[in-house]
């Protein structure tokens, strides 16, 4: 299965026409909160709707419905998969907000439907009448390794099916304080850019929207197994990704490309360190959390990341580690909560 | 024919805390749906009827092995009990637990946000946590399963609203069908929340009276809560592990038609059925009856009705267990998918409860009575969920 389309819109200029071939000015941030960078989405979905909607409603459904007008072949994908940790939970909050200020009154349902995560590919669906298989994860940072098996899944029963997956995660107050009052947030203030070489605890948050269009017949990036594992016991996780790279018979040494969820939290750096300096010590390694910053669903930014200079597009910054090699071959590697580990494998 | 086998079945519901309860009620017409408005006439939260299992947090906290009460949602807990039920039912070890071979996929809508008002503080309020703070994710509960079991295979945790749970079963069935697992353990849980009653409340679903599925006179839907989980195998592996049948065809479609109603004319159903009966290499004159989605909402029962009106022979049995459980959203395929499988198994269709005048469209209409037929072989269970998503299960007895 190959990623043969892709669109995403993130806190930096990704969202621009013919992304790989343009240089962007890198956006930072010194407030801790790295937003997303919107285009306008009017040409996508009526003024109407866009009102009522979300931001990860209308992040997720805009980018979706956008990568469908870049490529109308997946108009009528055979299926829309999404993956999010908690998409409209602004929504949510403010329906909370209905029931605690209008406790008996008519509240207006809204908010609520908009606050199912399932909203996102539903919408796209009903955008494109679309009436193929639809899935929605919602399984914490894992939901889009696990929409990557569910696709691999359905190509293995359909080899000539054409699949929307998409990756959708939001700021908003809420969710930002309770990730604040969690302890997840760097307590100064940093440039966003220098978050990876941070020296304290804490990270900061990010939010956006990821669209691949995959098929098995076309030119693209290879996706050759992705897996998940809830451990933050060090051997545990070293095994597991041993056993991923020996399941899919390669060595490490064939990797010639890290990308790696480093995410400034000084006390999050064991595992990371270990893949970059013990497992494969000779590779190119890139990070990404410095450019996209934290929350559930960004490996699938650093997976767009990777696929990108994979088709030859220039870094955005200069790597974590240069080992002048080609970026075929890349293992991308993330944690969240110190506990949540993902891998993915993909090939040029 | 696909053949992937249930090993072993946990199921908590408000008619019944076993498997066993749950038959007994199901057999008796004995519903779980109880008016708590007319006890409690000062707390307006719970104006309507609600399926509600008669046991406290800290009650269903008690029977989690190895759960530290602090920050256990009831959530958590209800997935906690019917797991441990249905790995001790199909006598799961803990090395197969422990296996990358094993999957655990769940399904849930609501999660750890049944702690509506903890949840609403700690987003606005609070300076200092709630004992919820990591709690309200929708995959809280499965990772605390896959933690204290140490399980390393593939888990998800799906959300398409009420049909959730059942693709949870096709996603499991579709890792053994593929070969990438020997053991799923798949279903779903929900519990009623302030949350969820005043959403359906706002959307103008909810009744005040206990609902009336396939009734012409019809006035909506009750919550309720439940958990239930399957442990499916492949049928290549020992006949002795085919406890309770087989799940032999699924499908997922969306009918794209409207947030939170379906098309009247099935269309949209039809499609997502006929792909299931496809899947499962049978004709719909095979199946002995069908568990409907069934809400008691009008949009809900007219399109379903219409659609298994025109797929299905005349006098097909239909009727929706929501009359006994309430609406269990994320729960909901899985418990009526172990309701299939039980009356499959003992020859029965359930009366759908309340009815008093039955909606009819062409020659087909609700099931009003105990229906006992040791022919029937196959069974359907739709699941329909907001936002367009359909989910038809074909369910096989145990040979």
């Amino acid at each position: 299965m190959k990623v043969v389309a892709s669109y995403i819109v993130s806190p930096q200029e990704t969202h621009i026409d013919d992304v790989e071939n343009k240089e962007i000015e890198l956006r930072n941030c010194s407030t801790n909160s790295l937003e997303v960078i919107e285009p306008s989405w009017r040409d996508y979905i009526p003024m109407n709707q866009l009102r009522r909607m979300g931001k990860a409603v209308r992040i997720g459904t805009g980018a979706g419905l956008k990568l469908i007008k870049k490529h109308p072949k997946f108009e009528n994908s055979d299926a829309i998969i999404l993956t999010t940790s908690n998409g409209g939970l602004e929504d949510c909050i403010k329906f909370l907000k209905q029931i605690v200020f209008f406790g008996e009154g008519a509240l207006t349902p809204t908010n609520f439907v908009q606050s199912t995560p399932n909203a996102i590919a539903g919408n796209i669906a009903m955008a494109t009448s679309n009436q193929a298989y639809n899935m929605t994860h919602v399984n914490g940072s894992f939901s889009f390794a696990d929409g990557l098996r569910d696709a691999g899944f359905f190509i293995n029963d359909q080899p000539e099916a054409k699949i929307l997956l998409g990756s959708v995660e939001e700021i908003s107050d809420y969710n930002y304080r309770i990730n604040e009052l969690r302890g997840d947030y760097k307590t100064e203030k940093i440039n966003s850019l220098d978050l990876i070489s941070s020296n304290t605890k804490g990270t900061i948050c990010g939010e956006g929207a990821a669209f691949f269009g995959l098929s098995n017949n076309e030119d693209g990036i290879e996706i050759i197994d992705a897996a998940t594992l809830l451990s933050a016991e060090p051997n545990q996780i070293k095994k597991f990704i041993n056993g991923f790279l020996s399941e899919n018979k390669i060595e490490p040494k064939e990797i010639d490309t890290l990308m790696l969820g480093y995410n400034g939290d000084v006390s999050n750096r064991e595992m990371y360190d270990y893949a970059k300096d013990a497992l494969i010590p000779e590779s190119n390694v890139f990070t990404f959390k410095e450019l996209f910053g934290e929350h559930p669903s960004v490996i699938s930014m650093g997976f767009w990341y990777a696929t990108m200079l994979q088709k030859g597009m220039s870094p955005y910054r200069e790597p974590l580690r240069d080992a002048n090699k080609k970026i075929d071959t890349v293992l991308i590697f993330n944690q969240y909560n110190r506990n949540e580990n993902s891998l993915v494998l993909i090939k040029k | 024919m696909n053949s992937i086998v249930v090993s072993g079945i946990g199921v908590i519901t408000a008619i019944g805390n076993t498997i066993a309860e749950n038959i007994h009620a199901l057999e008796n017409g004995k519903t779980g749906i109880i008016n708590r408005a007319a006890k409690n006439q000062n707390d307006k939260t719970i104006q309507f009827p609600l399926g509600k299992i008669d046991l406290t947090n800290e009650e269903l906290i008690a029977q989690c092995e190895g759960y530290d009460p602090t920050g256990t949602t009831r959530t958590d807990a209800l997935s906690k009990v019917a797991f441990q039920d249905a790995i001790r039912d199909a006598g799961l070890t803990a090395s197969e637990l422990k296996s990358p071979r094993t999957a655990f996929i769940s399904a849930s809508t609501v999660g750890g946000m049944s702690r509506t008002m903890e949840l609403y503080e700690d987003a606005t309020t609070n300076d200092i946590p709630s004992e919820f703070i990591n709690s309200y994710s929708a995959s809280v509960h499965l990772h605390k399963i896959v933690n204290y079991y140490n399980m390393t295979g593939p888990t998800s945790v799906i959300n398409t609203a009420c049909s959730s749970s059942a693709n949870a079963i096709m996603l499991g069935a579709k890792m053994l069908e593929q070969d990438k697992v020997d053991i799923a353990i798949v279903g779903g849980v929900d519990c009623i929340s302030r949350f969820t009653i005043r959403g359906f409340d706002a959307l103008g679903i909810l009744t005040k009276n206990r609902c009336k599925p396939f009734d012409i006179n019809r006035e909506g839907l009750n919550l309720g809560e439940a958990a239930s989980y399957l442990v499916l195998r492949k049928s290549t592996q020992s006949r002795s592990q085919n406890k309770y049948g087989s799940i032999v065809g699924w499908a997922n479609t969306n009918d794209s038609f409207h947030s939170s109603a379906l098309n009247e004319d099935g269309s949209g159903i039809m499609n997502c059925i006929n792909k299931a009966i496809q899947i499962a290499k049978i004709s719909t004159d095979d199946i002995g009856f069908i568990n409907a989605h069934g809400t008691g909402t009008v949009n809900n029962d007219l399109a379903e009705l219409t659609a298994v009106s025109k797929l299905f022979k005349p006098g097909t049995p239909i009727y929706s267990s929501k009359s006994y459980t309430g609406h269990t959203l994320g729960a909901a395929g899985a418990i009526e998918c172990v309701f299939s499988l039980i009356g499959l198994n003992k020859g029965q269709v359930y009366p759908s409860l309340n009815v008093e005048k039955p909606l009819k469209v062409k020659s087909l209409q609700v099931n009003q009575v105990l229906l006992e037929s040791k022919d029937v072989k196959y069974a359907l269970s739709n699941s329909f969920g907001f936002n367009g998503n359909c989910t038809s299960l074909i369910i096989a007895k145990k040979e």
